[in-house]
């Protein structure tokens, strides 16, 4: 549910979005160096959202496309890993829609920072 | 054996028919294994197909385009009730604010909140159980009206389930309700005390902290509440991990060092420091594991590096830990004691050494870049992820 719903409320405020249908689809999108942001579930599987990002920071040598993380409630040792890992911007479920958005044109410097 | 097949011919043809009655007998049951293992994965996913494309029609409406009532009726028509039902329910779990609310009136129009609470009314613990966590993730007025008038059930378990669903409702009235209904129980297990926390300390901090500060805990469930504030890593939980460290029961003091830990706050520096004397060693070691995630501090340095020769092995080897923590100059001391240190601390140092040589380079951090974004809690606090770790 939340892929669709995240690209929904995304694509409602004008942002275009890609969705993979796979880790692998995803990984190579989001090694593509037309890729302006990423919005990744830190709770995949297969790879972990932490892997995942370890593996695109690789592919795109150190520089990966700036990436929101979406975490569960809680989760502060999950938080402080993708922190660690580069991710730009933290979104905490459940979200308003709103925070999402502001989340992801943050990354892009079209927003100013949230109050 | 062999004798009764000399003494009686017939015997080895009963034999016979009793082995093939048996192998027949096998051969039915593994067929109707496979046969109804490989219905249920077909129904199965059959039933995510249809939740997939539910949520894939659903979903602009949930995100706010108008004309959600009529795409909720066409896609119950379309990929049934279980389907449309199953997409609300997690898409409410994401949401928060006007667009939770939106979708908790689409489950109750659609008539799934109904069903649900007339499901939790009958049938076995199990049953009733499934149908109360399910009427949670529907919210709205009628799922609390249920999950309240469930908090006085007979089941424990039933109760525990309606408390912990009124938590995750996430308003005012509901928690507080869930809490009185917790603080009206007795003998409750601790697996379901911390569980009920750890929900308290997620959806409502607050409230948790409220229960904390105002003593209405036994001191056995003063420490898991201060254990469930520690593992969201929550702020405003300061003053309750200094009364905790202050405590003079050991279990408390740790709980608060673990707090104080997770707050992150480079003040607490020389308390944490003071910790590391502490006569019991389970309090020395959580404030050697603290002070490794506060960041370079000449204090710190010192006491952790005194930390590797300590007499319990854990506070030794969170002590290496944390120097390792704390880059080059952790690192040096490291080496240090493994040179030329006490026995204990050469034994405590080197592992870790070891460890570092074979961990790969860890990628920089870009902390002014990082905010979280979660929403304002209850009670105004936010979520701040720059001091969760």
């Amino acid at each position: 549910m939340r892929r669709p719903l995240i690209a929904a409320i995304l694509e409602a405020a004008g942002i275009p979005v890609a969705q993979p249908c796979d880790a692998e689809s995803a990984m190579a999108m989001a090694a593509d160096p037309g890729t302006a942001a990423l919005v990744l579930d830190a709770n995949v599987t297969r790879p972990s959202g932490a892997e995942f990002l370890r593996k695109l920071r690789h592919r795109r040598r150190g520089h990966p496309p700036p990436t929101v993380a979406l975490l569960q409630p809680g989760q502060a040792c999950l938080r402080s890993a993708m922190r660690e890992l580069g991710a730009k911007r933290l979104v905490s479920e459940p979200f308003d829609p709103a925070h999402l958005v502001a989340a992801v044109l943050g990354t892009q410097g079209r927003l100013g920072e949230p109050a | 054996m062999s004798d009764l097949l000399a003494s009686d011919p017939l015997a080895g043809l009963w034999l016979g028919r009793l082995l093939v009655a048996m192998a027949a007998a096998i051969l039915v049951s593994v067929t109707y294994l496979l046969l109804h293992h490989a219905g249920s994965l077909r129904r199965e996913t059959r039933r995510q197909q249809r939740v997939a494309a539910a949520a894939e029609e659903l979903a602009p409406f949930l995100a706010g385009q108008a004309g959600a009532s009529d795409a909720v009726a066409t896609a119950v028509r379309s990929w049934g009730r279980y389907a449309v039902a199953a997409v609300l329910r997690r898409a409410r779990r994401c949401l928060s604010g006007d667009s939770e609310r939106a979708v908790s009136d689409l489950l109750e129009e659609m008539g799934e909140t109904r069903r649900l609470a007339r499901a939790a009314r009958r049938g076995g613990t199990l049953r009733r159980g499934r149908a109360l966590r399910q009427l949670a993730s529907c919210g709205g007025p009628s799922a609390r009206r249920e999950l309240l008038r469930v908090t006085a059930d007979r089941q424990p378990d039933i109760r525990r389930i309606a408390r912990e669903g009124l938590v995750e409702l996430r308003d005012p009235f509901s928690v507080r309700a869930a809490i009185a209904a917790f603080v009206g129980e007795t003998d409750l297990p601790p697996s379901w005390s911390r569980a009920f926390f750890l929900r308290l300390a997620v959806y409502a901090p607050g409230e948790l902290r409220r229960l904390a500060a105002a003593h209405d805990l036994t001191p056995e469930l003063e420490k898991p509440a201060l254990e469930a504030l520690a593992e969201s890593g929550d702020v405003a939980a300061a003053p309750l991990a200094l009364a905790g460290v202050r405590s003079p029961a050991a279990e408390m003091r740790a709980a608060g060092v673990r707090l104080l830990g997770a707050i992150g706050d480079r003040r607490w520096i020389p308390i944490l420091t003071a910790l590391l004397e502490d006569p019991e060693w389970f309090v020395r070691a959580a404030a050697a594991r603290a002070l490794g995630g506060l960041g370079l501090d000449h204090c710190s340095l010192a006491a952790l590096g005194a930390g590797l020769a300590d007499t319990h092995w854990w506070v030794r080897a969170n002590a290496a830990r944390s120097l390792a923590r704390l880059g080059p100059e952790g690192m040096y001391r490291l080496a240090r004691a493994a040179s030329a240190g006490h026995g204990f601390a050469r034994q405590a140092a080197m592992p870790e050494l070891l460890r570092l040589a074979d961990a790969p380079a860890a990628p920089p951090r870009d902390d002014a870049a990082t905010r979280d974004l979660a929403p304002p809690l209850d009670d105004g606090s936010t979520r701040d992820l720059a001091v969760a770790s």
